[in-house]
């Protein structure tokens, strides 16, 4: 198979993606000394936006020392990641503007569209509230933590998929 | 600063690559792992693991890194917050 023919299928088997990912990690350290993450990044955006509107909590110890308003090593690699996804779906033709996922999500909810941006934006809030508490995300604690043999990672892994199972369960109700 | 610039850009460049390339920027690879009817998420997060593992404690042993960035434990914070974070991740689909 051509370079060009691997490019354009739509996904890989997950055991070739999670070797590139482990292989990104792994270089991720070796070369920058950094752990690959997502929710961190954020942190530091809202902490540039809050000090640049001059809010009374920017100033607080949190957003002054822990998440200080600097264009940090993950608002970087965001600007690699949406290069990253938009090369890797515009390649395999599976870039698409969607208001409503496919399928799945029409089926299960009904078509409005406001549930679903309600749904994705309140989930949104959670998933980052959720990610300040336990320290990280999926990516920067559950995936980069547990290859340290970090308990953290373990941990937020175990109590990840048993609310996710169980939240599902509630949402889906009896088409589970 | 050109290469504090340049690195992180290529390796969220393949970060967000493999991420596609698994399917986890659809809906369904998500929810399907928590039905129980998609292992994908499983098996893509499972051999990133165990390749980063290997990798990275590889490169310790010859004294390529130190294991300077591991997440400190707090037992309670890491599951409340990773109880909380299941709920979005179920709600959102990311």
């Amino acid at each position: 198979m051509s370079f060009n023919e691997i490019m354009k299928k739509k996904t890989w088997s997950p055991w070739v993606a999670g070797a590139l990912l482990g292989i990104t990690a792994t270089a991720s350290y070796a070369i920058a000394d950094k752990t690959i993450g997502s929710s961190g990044g954020i942190e530091s955006l809202v902490s540039i936006i809050g000090h640049a509107l001059n809010l009374n909590w920017a100033y607080s110890m949190y957003f002054k020392y822990q998440m200080p308003p600097l264009i940090s090593f993950q608002i970087i690699l965001f600007i690699g990641m949406l290069l990253g996804s938009f090369t890797a779906s515009k390649w395999s033709k599976d870039f698409k503007l969607r208001m409503v996922p496919d399928r799945q999500w029409s089926e299960t909810f009904g078509p409005s569209k406001v549930k679903r941006w309600l749904m994705i934006f309140v989930g949104g809030v959670i998933i980052e509230y959720a990610a300040g508490i336990a320290g990280g995300c999926t990516s920067g604690l559950a995936i980069s933590g547990t290859m340290q043999l970090s308990p953290a990672g373990l941990i937020f892994i175990i109590g990840l998929f048993v609310s996710g199972i169980i939240t599902t369960k509630v949402l889906y109700g009896r088409n589970y | 600063m050109a290469a504090s610039v340049i690195v992180p850009l290529i390796l969220g460049f393949f970060f967000a690559f493999s991420l596609q390339k698994a399917g986890l920027g659809h809906y369904d690879k998500i929810v399907n792992q928590f039905r129980f009817k998609d292992n994908t998420i499983m098996k893509f997060m499972m051999t990133g693991i165990s390749v980063g593992l290997i990798g990275i404690f590889t490169l310790k042993d010859i004294g390529l890194l130190q294991l300077d960035q591991v997440p400190s434990t707090y037992v309670v914070g890491n599951l409340i917050g990773g109880l909380i974070f299941g709920v979005g991740m179920a709600m959102a689909g990311t």
